[in-house]
């Protein structure tokens, strides 16, 4: 290893970083991979001490675990498992069995010897293979979804793929826990479920008690009140250490002691975030930088000699990818669709899952550190992480066309449950509205329908609204509006008027096509869109802010022509928000498509 | 495998800086005292449980790289162009005096002439952590004198950069070996300085313009452009040795640049919020270092002395800027307020007094190192209280001051904004509300953090502010709290509750919300009016419907005006991306 100060080393890590991710956002590739490519890049200049690397890294990964915990204590705790937790549990297992049984078949097949030189150091025993499970079974909340800069339209999937990323990052804590017991035998791991639980009882006296006192000593002050939150969590941090368990777990912890106060310390809290920032930053960097590759010129001169050492490391990761990107896809899309989603939403959530997390990663890092990893197993899993990483950018961006292939070439053959499972559609029904999406606005146009009258059909995709649908409907249809059976339960072609209060681009376009016969109202929030759509033959186009804008003018001229005083219009909005007091349910509000499955 | 454990010294430190600053901020000190007294009880000099490490060295210098980064980003030419002349006119003279004073009282006191000239390079700079802390604790760092002061400290830091270069080279062995010095640090800093303008006219502008929009890209290639810097800086000699040259460049100079550069694109303000807690950070970790390196008997060396010198140089740093100011033709007030702030000697002596301990061989020992650190410290502490009681001392003085009125003082245009609208984020609702509200307001100012709109904003003549209105220094550039109208048409709930609490009573409040829970606890809060787009657009959207089962015609007629607008997309100033508009 050449000599060169920490700064320096630093320094060259972000200035390699910083064209890369230049260039991966021209490419529309996401931050994560390109910090790891970063990091292979500057691991093969050989500059970096891995220890005091790892030092900052592992700030990152208390860092992110930390802000994780932050956030999740403060949500509403659920007793009950929704279906996509229900899909969650049955995806990790899945996945995870088939990456232990792959990860042992691999391991016999190396020690086998195929090639003559080819072979792990040490046995891939059944803990090894765990690991390698655990990082098939994972993806995550920031590479799956909070990273993609690809506008959210499609409300559905993001739904579901969130709630399945969550409950994944809350499943690899708890595994971080087991990891750090330091081996997997039963005693250990109760000692270290024990700590962590007396840690988590601290963080919680902590809240309640000492946190009101560290609030009061601060005195208001930004920085005394960061610097006072990062000490905290230094503060489990070493006590983790002291029990000698994870440091995860210590963050974990930190996090809930932590009251989160949003407004009173909007400024500590950005904060965090900034320092989060760089840290994981370096983490993700340092991983990267932990894998060996032959070098180029190795290569060249010995292609043999020098690709051999790796073939065991390429097999399983090679091995994790296609376990990732292909075989976890498959499964998530067919235990929704057995679920009751729709095609389309299931194959969208299924491109999100494509990867390796970076909890994975995070476990592995542990994993390595304790002791508990070797290294060509590692090098797998960040290898398999990076790749699928990059991968999973390239799904989620080309997601809708994927879709509209696979679909084309009847891979994801006919839908599971009949349209007549799930409707109360009355035979014959002609001159009426079809209202697409049961979300807020088309719950509203029910209510609209219902007082003139006026025969009406819902037709809605997500089954979660199926109760829903079952008290307020006389009506409905749950199924994917662009699938023939669905149009045909619906008499789409009879009806007088669809109201689309779906934003999604094939489904207006499928509209449209009746536009000669029927009219057709769409919706779009871009105000270009919008004049297209009435070319092409849309009575009007839903413009939710444009119409917003309509009421609002007039409440604010009123307001400075002196129609109204402030205390008038406060009052006056107050009893209106009385009136509109509608259930709000975070999914399908204005959401989409196709229900359709697999058989 | 390496054996990872969190390092422990770092632990110990921020926890141990964490409770001491605390603990200063509750006693009213500046939280560097804090920081620098941890050092000494948890260093050498006390208990002896840390030394430095590699991580904690490592951090303190990232700590002061970042924040001279930050000063650098600061560093808006246009908003101190109309005081560039004055505060020129002042610091120079400042500095050259401060410095003499000083180097005649080393000389007179116990120390050889070197050492001297260090101290009174040392000296001559006032504390830039504690008078912005200070001001902006105060909320007087727009003021004129806060403005002056912000100036002038900007001047002291460019010398101070340029004298750590020099004291990066090592020591002189002529005078004709220090000028030698001094011009390849001048033409080094100049190639430097030409090369971060160059790249802030002409290659940021379009790199940042693509990537602003993402805040986590834009925030790790503002940081990738830092270290770019201190790379270069911090290498420069090994780059320049294939030619020859002995060249010396401090990490701290391209740390200055490099914020610079940035510093003069619109995005600079958000930067300096995200920057802010990691310069926090680690500047602690650097005061608390400074401390690491003492032995007791260092610090109190000289500790007559040390108060000898604190006193007579804070009535000389007084006297000096009361003069000068005087002589720029501010008035007495200004004059008074501007100079009291100024006492103190800057935690930048301490970093030069460092630097001049670090040479090969050193300038001065850690005997003279602890006496400039002390200094620092009594006039830190002392002068944090006329800072903060500047105002009732001014009080108590004028009468005795009233010669040295102006008749016909200088008084800068006022540009901060007053009794004005603020109108966050830019969609269709809020291009609406602005149009309504030109009527009758004359200043209005649009906060949007999306490139496109924010150039939209400009095209239409509205003021635009580029931004995140969750950071508080957004929200103190728009004038949020002195605001007569605020529209919010973000429906972020933490964002209006900020708003809500920071705007004043009798302003106007239009908040954005997405249920009708978020807005009941709006209206709680005093929001005036809170617009929730979903149910006003279906309201608007079922009045058509509305009149299409009655009466066609009607209906037609109604949404002719959605229609034409539609069409025509002119209505409103032009803009032809998606709200997000993240996606490019």
């Amino acid at each position: 290893m050449t000599d060169v100060a920490l700064l320096t080393a630093l320094a060259i890590l972000f200035v390699i970083a910083g064209p890369l991710l230049l260039i991966a956002k021209a490419v529309r590739l996401s931050v994560i991979p390109s910090l790891i490519l970063a990091g292979l890049f500057v691991g093969q200049l050989d500059i970096i001490d891995e220890g005091l690397m790892l030092e900052l890294a592992r700030l990152g990964i208390a860092f992110l675990v930390f802000t994780f915990s932050v956030q999740i204590h403060t949500e509403r705790v659920r007793m009950v498992v929704s279906d996509s937790e229900v899909v969650a549990i049955i995806q990790a297992l899945v996945l995870g069995v088939l990456g232990v049984i792959f990860a042992l078949t691999a391991g016999v097949a190396l020690e086998l010897a195929t090639f003559a030189d080819v072979g792990l150091d040490e046995p891939l025993t059944i803990e090894q293979a765990l690991f390698v499970g655990i990082a098939a079974a994972l993806s995550s909340t920031i590479v799956g979804t909070a990273l993609f800069t690809k506008p959210k339209t499609d409300i559905v999937h993001d739904y579901l793929s969130s709630e399945i990323d969550s409950f994944n990052d809350l499943l690899a804590v708890f595994l971080l826990l087991v990891v750090s017991a330091g081996t997997f035998t039963l005693d250990p791991v109760a000692t270290q479920l024990g700590y962590g639980v007396i840690l988590l009882a601290t963080a919680i006296v902590v809240n309640r008690y000492l946190f009101g006192v560290i609030e009061r000593f601060a005195g208001g002050s930004d920085e005394s009140m960061l610097i006072s939150i990062v000490a905290l969590l230094i503060g489990f941090l070493g006590a983790a250490e002291f029990l000698e368990t994870s440091i995860v777990v210590g963050a974990f912890a930190a996090g809930i002691a932590v009251r989160d106060n949003p407004v009173e310390y909007s400024e500590v809290f950005n904060g965090l975030t900034s320092i989060r920032e760089f840290f994981v930053a370096i983490f993700f960097a340092t991983v990267g930088a932990l894998v060996t590759l032959p070098s180029p010129t190795a290569i060249a001169n010995e292609p043999t000699a020098a690709i051999i050492p790796v073939v065991p490391v390429a097999t399983i990761a090679l091995g994790l990818i296609i376990l990732t990107v292909v075989i976890k896809p498959i499964v998530t899309v067919a235990l929704l669709v057995y679920h009751g989603y729709d095609r389309r939403s299931a194959t969208i959530t299924g491109f999100d899952m494509d990867h390796v997390g970076e909890f994975s990663v995070i476990v592995a890092i542990e994993a390595l550190v304790l002791g508990l990893l070797i290294e060509p197993v590692f090098e797998a899993i960040i290898l398999a992480a990076a790749v699928s990483m990059l991968l999973s950018n390239l799904t989620h961006n080309y997601d809708d066309e994927i879709y509209r292939i696979m679909v084309a070439r009847g891979w994801l053959g006919k839908p599971y449950h009949t349209v007549d499972d799930w409707n109360t559609v009355p035979d014959g029904i002609s001159n009426h509205v079809v209202i697409v999406g049961y979300g807020r606005q088309g719950r509203r146009l029910v209510e609209f329908c219902e007082g003139r009258d006026q025969p009406y059909v819902v037709i809605e995709n997500n089954p979660q609204m199926l109760p829903n649908l079952r008290a307020n409907c006389d009506a409905y249809v749950l199924g994917d509006a662009l699938e023939p059976e669905t149009i045909d339960v619906a008499n789409l072609k009879e009806a007088q008027l669809i109201i689309s209060t779906a934003e999604s681009k094939p489904l207006t376009e499928h509209f449209l096509s009746v536009a000669g016969t029927v009219d057709v109202i769409v919706r779009t929030r871009e105000l270009p869109m919008a004049a297209e759509l009435i070319e092409r033959g849309a009575v009007y186009v839903i413009v939710p802010d444009l119409l917003a804008a309509d009421q609002l003018a007039d409440h604010l001229e009123a307001l400075l022509n002196g129609k109204y005083d402030p205390a008038e219009l406060r009052s006056k909005s107050v009893r209106e928000l009385e009136v509109d007091r509608a259930p709000s349910h975070p999914s399908t509000a204005e959401s989409t498509t196709s229900t359709g499955e697999f058989e | 495998m390496v054996e990872v454990g969190l390092a422990s010294d770092v632990a110990v430190i921020l926890v141990a800086a964490a409770l001491v600053g605390v603990l200063a901020v509750r006693l009213n000190q500046p939280t560097i005292i804090g920081y620098i007294l941890t050092g000494v009880v948890i260093g050498p000099v006390g208990l002896a449980v840390v030394e430095p490490s590699i991580i904690t060295d490592t951090m303190a210098e990232l700590g002061l790289a970042f924040l001279l980064f930050l000063l650098g980003i600061k560093m808006r030419f246009e908003d101190i162009r109309h005081l560039i002349t004055p505060i020129v006119k002042i610091s120079i003279p400042q500095m050259a005096a401060i410095g003499l004073v000083g180097f005649g009282l080393a000389v007179v006191l116990p120390f050889s002439f070197e050492q001297a000239v260090i101290i009174g390079l040392a000296v001559m700079y006032s504390s830039t952590a504690v008078v912005i802390k200070m001001l902006n604790d105060k909320g007087e760092a727009t003021s004129l004198h806060g403005k002056i002061d912000v100036g002038v400290l900007l001047a002291q830091d460019i010398v101070v950069v340029i004298i750590l270069a020099v004291l990066a080279a090592g020591r002189p062995e002529s005078a004709a070996d220090v000028m030698a010095t001094l011009a390849i640090v001048m033409v080094l800093v100049t190639i430097t300085t030409v090369a971060a303008i160059a790249a802030s006219r002409y290659l940021l502008p379009p790199l940042f313009r693509r990537i602003v929009d993402d805040t986590r890209l834009f925030f790790l290639v503002a940081i990738s452009w830092l270290f770019l810097f201190v790379l270069v800086a911090d290498q420069i000699d090994i780059l320049l040795a294939p030619f020859g040259v002995d060249a010396y460049l401090s990490v701290e100079m391209g740390a200055f640049l490099a914020g610079l550069a940035i510093a003069q694109l619109p995005y600079s303000k958000d930067l300096q919020g995200r920057v802010n807690p990691l310069t926090d950070l680690f500047v602690m970790v650097f005061f608390v270092s400074v401390a690491l390196d003492f032995e007791a008997a260092d610090l109190l060396e000289y500790w007559q002395e040390a108060i000898i010198v604190a006193v007579v140089l804070m009535v000389a740093k007084f006297v000096v800027f009361f003069t000068l100011l005087n002589w720029q033709r501010f008035d007495l007030e200004t004059t008074f307020l501007g100079s009291i702030n100024m006492v103190q000697v800057s935690e930048f002596g301490i970093v030069v007094a460092v630097a001049a301990v670090e040479t090969d061989p050193a300038f001065i020992g850690p005997e003279e190192l602890g006496f400039v650190t002390l200094v620092a410290l009594i006039t830190m502490s002392v002068s944090v209280y006329f800072v903060q009681y500047n105002r009732q001392l001014f009080a108590r003085v004028e009468p005795y001051l009233s010669r040295w009125e102006q008749t016909d003082p200088v008084t800068p245009a006022d540009t901060d904004y007053r009794d004005h609208v603020v109108v966050i984020g830019y969609d269709e609702i809020a291009r609406r509300a602005l149009r309504i509200l030109e009527n009758q307001y004359d200043d209005i100012v649009v906060v949007d953090r999306n490139v496109a709109h924010v150039e939209a904003i400009e095209d239409a003549g509205y003021e635009a502010l580029f931004g995140d209105v969750k950071y508080a220094k957004i929200r103190k550039d728009a004038g949020v709290n002195y605001a007569d109208f605020v529209f919010s048409s973000s429906n972020q709930m933490g964002i209006n509750e900020i708003l809500l609490t920071e705007t004043k009573e009798e302003t106007t409040v239009f908040v954005e919300a997405a249920t009708a829970e978020q807005a009941e606890r709006l209206y709680d809060l005093g929001a005036d009016y809170v617009i929730m787009a979903p149910q006003l657009g279906v309201a608007q959207f079922i009045e058509y419907l509305e009149s299409y089962f009655q009466n066609r015609s009607v209906f037609n007629r109604k949404i002719a005006a959605d229609l034409e607008l539609m069409r025509t997309g002119r209505l409103f100033p032009d803009i032809t991306d998606r709200p997000g508009g993240d996606d490019d």
